[in-house]
């Protein structure tokens, strides 16, 4: 009589026979060609989805990087006084490029008024 | 103690090219002839038909390691080392699914090919295999292993222990619990 294990580990054997012989013919050709390949010395190729997670590794700290770098501190006016006067210059400049062109701003600039604001802004 | 790939490779009768042929010919007739066993295996376990060429392309790869090693070892040693490739890909994936990319769904279906002139029969072949994958997929790795190495690879128990680096025990415990797991879930297979 036979054992259902062996009648069982029978059947799955014949499953697995039976989809040896039904290997397609690309997947043939691919396995021929990839032993090839590796008695070549050759490591299987990393496609896109491989590549996907290093790019996520060296991505992930560079932005992480970027972000601190960008985002506003908190104190950053403490320690970094220079950052207003960087943005300030640039507006006043485009401001007073007509004023350039103006005779009667060089007569301002010579009056008591622009001594008197320089005083108050230092 | 031998596996039947190894047997065919070793034991077929001595034609003068293969004795003069260096040991690298061997190897290749052995990885020649376990292939289409190995990406069956690696298909079962990584259900992706990409991954499963990559790993066992990568495992005869390492197998060069082994070339002068007794043609008899070469079946343990190669299945260990396309189990271990195996589960890097599944690590890697597992990484890969939970943060930087969407689920794959490319080889989901067993490959198949079969060209039987009887539709009635390819199918039933198909639809077996299909269930079978299906339901050594469910089971935990370690049994998955032990079923597939020990009946349908048909090793002995120590060669089976020898590719999953463990204990003849506990090859014969993850067999045992594999065979009540998988015929649970094909009960008309008894």
């Amino acid at each position: 009589m036979t054992h259902p294990r062996d009648t069982f580990d029978a059947r799955a054997r014949d499953a697995h026979r039976a989809a040896l012989d039904a290997l397609s013919p690309g997947v043939r050709a691919q396995l021929r060609r990839r032993t090839r390949l590796a008695l070549a010395g050759e490591a299987a190729g990393r496609d896109s989805r491989v590549a996907a997670p290093r790019w996520g590794w060296i991505a992930a700290p560079a932005m992480a990087l970027a972000l601190a770098f960008a985002l506003p501190r908190p104190g950053a006016e403490d320690t970094a006084p220079s950052a207003p006067v960087a943005v300030a210059p640039a507006s006043e400049m485009e401001l007073a490029a007509p004023l350039e062109q103006d005779p009667d701003f060089y007569l301002w600039l010579a009056s008591a008024d622009a001594v008197a604001l320089a005083a108050n802004r230092r | 103690m031998l596996q039947a790939v190894t047997s065919d490779a070793t034991n077929a009768p001595p034609a003068i090219p293969q004795a003069a042929a260096p040991a690298a010919r061997d190897l290749e007739a052995f990885l020649d002839a376990v292939g289409p066993r190995a990406f069956r295996f690696a298909e079962a376990s990584l259900r992706h038909r990409e991954d499963a060429l990559d790993a066992v392309q990568d495992a005869m790869l390492r197998m060069l390691r082994y070339e002068d090693r007794p043609a008899e070892e070469w079946s343990p040693l190669f299945w260990r080392v396309l189990r271990s490739r195996i589960v890097d890909t599944q690590r890697r994936r597992g990484f890969r699914l939970r943060w930087l990319a969407p689920a794959d769904t490319d080889g989901r279906e067993p490959d198949w090919a079969d060209e039987s002139p009887d539709p009635a029969r390819r199918h039933e072949g198909r639809e077996a295999w299909t269930r079978l994958a299906a339901a050594l997929a469910r089971l935990p790795r370690r049994q998955r292993e032990a079923f597939t190495l020990r009946v349908l690879e048909e090793l002995d128990v120590a060669d089976t222990a020898l590719a999953m680096g463990c204990s003849e025990g506990s090859v014969k415990t993850h067999l045992s619990r594999a065979r009540q797991a998988l015929q649970r879930q094909l009960e008309d297979w008894t």
